[in-house]
């Protein structure tokens, strides 16, 4: 054994010289180096639950004399309630109440749950008020909106301001509260009924009356600019007429009166022609009238009962109901050569169809064992779903950020308003507070 | 800088030692495979021949003396004597280690010959001239190889032992892992709320730092998905969590779950 260990020592300057060159060989060094660190573990996350996120809006700050007119954080905390995506922290359970950044205790608000927090204050200006917000995001501790300054004669309008700047924020989709809806209201009494074309901000308040009458009103629609609306009117005549009214002077334009039908007018995206669905030939077909010179033009010349019309973002392509198949299904129409595609397969009645600002949802009346329901199709990859579980549902209007469709529903025998999102997650009930109301039409961006 | 006479001293020097450093070198090399051959033969005769002698010599003695305790003895020797034989096979993966106690029941003496045999004539050629080299050697007894061999064989075990034992660890590592990979995915896909703007297919990838408890240490991100909202509610679902359920293996918790990657890609988004 010694003899063998003796013959080793005489290789020993080779096995050293081995082994160094092994120990300083890159692959060895590397191998030393990395060994530690290992292959990094990636754990994958696919599923969540998208709970609402909890956010807490501290009362803004008054810096004036006396009490301010409207409660400016109650406004925005309703905004982001009503969103269906927010979960608000209550007041009361708020334990300070800081209106600048530098005067909250993050730990306080963790405390609470909350994932983030809305703090400002408001100060008067003649006739005017200044407002200064901050979002801040509770968890991390930073702000996510520094400072955000901004005058306003109305706090409403600031108060949706503020909601669409924190939405936007939190959510990377612009927010729509600052919107408003037109629909028509049936009053009954014993003697009339009267209707009435209203708008309203998105969340139900400051109710102005554009238009009333003992005869019906139906279809309202905005334009693109948001300063006109055009609806049916029966009230000269008792005979349907398509009338444009400008919002602010009041101001009405009949722009068709023919024979039969005149209905469903519906805006193109540069606001110069209305299309609508003219009886004047015989049966309902879609017609097209360029406000500018008058020109009118008919689109389709189908036996079938051809109506509803909405324009297609691109403003080249009409969608219009068509009983043309055998029953009630939407289509699409180019306008430049006539050409008719059925966009609609699931099942037989689908009707009123609306399309996203993108092109991509088209939102309808679906009716599914003799009950309508809201249903959305996503044009881009065909998938088709349900939104709504109540029954005659009606008239969907998509809001312009396309985070929720209005749509009229029945409740107790009363026609309310409800909004849902177009995830179908979402459901919001608006504050119905005149009787019947039918025919909501969601407003373009206004700002 | 330099002055010449020490720049040549030094080029001399560094020449001189290369020269030395080669030359030695190459006797090494040179006697390299001599040794290695050497050793290698000499292995085969500590093994072979020596023992087939000895084992013969033996036998015959006690035949001779028909003592009962030398009987006993003789057939240990015979088991010691047949038992080697797989020391000097296993090199070449032979099935010896497998038949020894068969034949050792057997109690058979001239048996080991042929065995002994087998390897002779391969190992004769070189050997021979050497065998005189052989008593110098400091050899084991014979007596002694049974032991060293079961030393061997016990080596051999625990090193197989470690293996599998470590093997196993590995194992048992993996599964740890994996384990733990699915509460950490739950536990964070539980605090997950996507914003309105997620869209199935989008990626946020976090790095995600854990203290041995499970608190979350520090959480950034390491690739952006391009959408700040979406990176925050990632952000924020690690941060609501607070804690993450980790291993209580150290060893476990250090290769892997000390720092790790979560990477958010939704699927279950219905748009």
């Amino acid at each position: 054994m010694t003899c063998v260990r003796f013959k080793l020592s005489k290789w020993f300057p080779l096995v050293m010289v081995g082994m160094v060159t092994v120990l300083c060989s890159p692959r060895f060094v590397q191998a030393v180096l990395s060994a530690p660190v290992e292959s990094e573990l990636i754990i994958e996350v696919t599923t969540g639950v998208d709970a609402k996120t909890h956010i807490a809006v501290a009362p803004f700050a008054w810096l004036g004399k006396g009490v301010v007119a409207e409660d400016l954080a109650s406004i925005v905390e309703a905004d982001l309630y009503r969103s269906g995506l927010f979960s608000p922290v209550p007041r009361a359970d708020m334990l300070s109440r800081p209106a600048e950044p530098k005067a909250v205790a993050f730990r306080e608000w963790r405390t609470l749950g909350s994932d983030y927090l809305v703090v400002g204050s408001l100060s008067p200006q003649t006739e005017r008020y200044q407002f200064n917000m901050s979002l801040l995001d509770v968890l991390a501790e930073t702000a996510l909106i520094p400072s955000f300054t901004g005058m306003g004669s109305n706090l409403r309008d600031i108060g949706h301001l503020i909601s669409d700047t924190i939405y936007e924020k939190l959510t990377g989709i612009p927010g729509a509260f600052a919107t408003q809806i037109l629909y028509v209201t049936l009053d009954r009494s014993r003697q009339n009924s009267q209707y009435r074309l209203r708008r309203a901000d998105a969340d139900g308040h400051r109710v102005v009356t554009l238009f009333e009458s003992s005869e019906p009103i139906l279809s309202p629609a905005w334009s693109p600019d948001g300063r006109r609306v055009a609806f049916v009117s029966y009230h000269i005549g008792r005979r349907p007429r398509v009338i444009v009214q400008d919002i602010a002077s009041g101001v009405q334009k009949v722009i068709a009166q023919f024979k039969g039908i005149n209905g469903a007018p519906a805006w193109s995206p540069d606001g110069k022609q209305l299309a609508m669905v003219l009886s004047k030939d015989g049966n309902p077909e879609i017609y097209v009238i360029n406000l500018v010179d008058g020109v009118l033009q008919r689109l389709t010349n189908h036996y079938a009962i051809d109506t509803e019309p909405h324009w297609m973002p691109d403003g080249k392509r009409l969608i219009f109901t068509s009983d043309r198949g055998g029953n009630p299904q939407i289509y699409e129409l180019n306008v430049a050569d006539g050409v008719v595609r059925r966009l609609t397969f699931n099942g037989n009645y689908n009707a009123r169809g609306s399309v996203s600002a993108d092109g991509r949802y088209l939102v309808m009346v679906h009716r599914d064992n003799e009950v309508f329901h809201i249903a959305v199709q996503d044009l881009w990859r065909e998938a088709f779903r349900v939104l709504t579980q109540t029954t005659l549902d009606e008239s969907p209007s998509i809001a312009p950020n396309g985070s929720m469709v209005i749509y009229a529903t029945r409740d107790d025998g009363d026609g309310v308003l409800s909004a849902v999102s177009l995830d179908g997650k979402v459901k919001v009930r608006l504050p119905a507070k005149h009787g019947e109301v039918r025919e909501p039409a969601w407003s373009p961006f206004l700002r | 800088m330099f002055d010449l006479p020490s720049v040549l001293m030094s080029v001399v020097l560094h020449g001189l030692l290369i020269t030395v450093l080669v030359l030695w070198s190459g006797q090494t090399r040179e006697q390299a495979p001599i040794e290695y051959q050497f050793l290698n033969a000499n292995l085969v005769v500590q093994q072979v021949q020596p023992l087939a002698e000895k084992t013969v010599v033996e036998n015959k003695k006690e035949t001779d003396q028909k003592n009962s305790i030398t009987r006993k003895k003789s057939s240990k020797e015979s088991l010691r004597s047949e038992t080697p034989p797989p020391r000097q096979a296993a090199p070449q993966k032979a099935v010896a280690p497998s038949s020894p106690p068969e034949k050792a029941s057997q109690g058979s003496v001239p048996k080991p010959k042929p065995k002994a045999e087998a390897p002779k004539p391969s190992s004769k050629p070189k050997p021979k001239p050497k065998q005189a080299a052989l008593p110098q050697l400091d050899l084991p007894l014979e007596s002694e190889w049974s032991s060293v061999l079961e030393r061997d064989q016990e080596a051999l075990a625990d090193y197989d032992r470690a293996l599998s034992v470590e093997a196993e660890a590995e194992q048992q590592a993996l599964e740890t892992r994996a384990y733990y990979v699915e509460l950490i995915r739950n536990r964070v896909a539980r605090y997950w709320s996507r914003p309105l703007s997620a869209r199935n297919g989008m990626m946020v990838r976090l790095s995600v730092t854990v203290l041995p408890d499970g608190t979350v240490h520090r959480v950034e991100i390491k690739e952006s998905s391009g959408q700040p909202a979406f990176d925050r509610s990632a952000l924020q679902a690690v941060q609501r969590a607070t804690t993450l359920p980790v291993p209580e293996e150290r060893d476990v918790f250090n290769r892997y779950f000390r720092n790790f990657v979560l990477q958010f890609r939704p699927e279950d988004l219905q748009q």
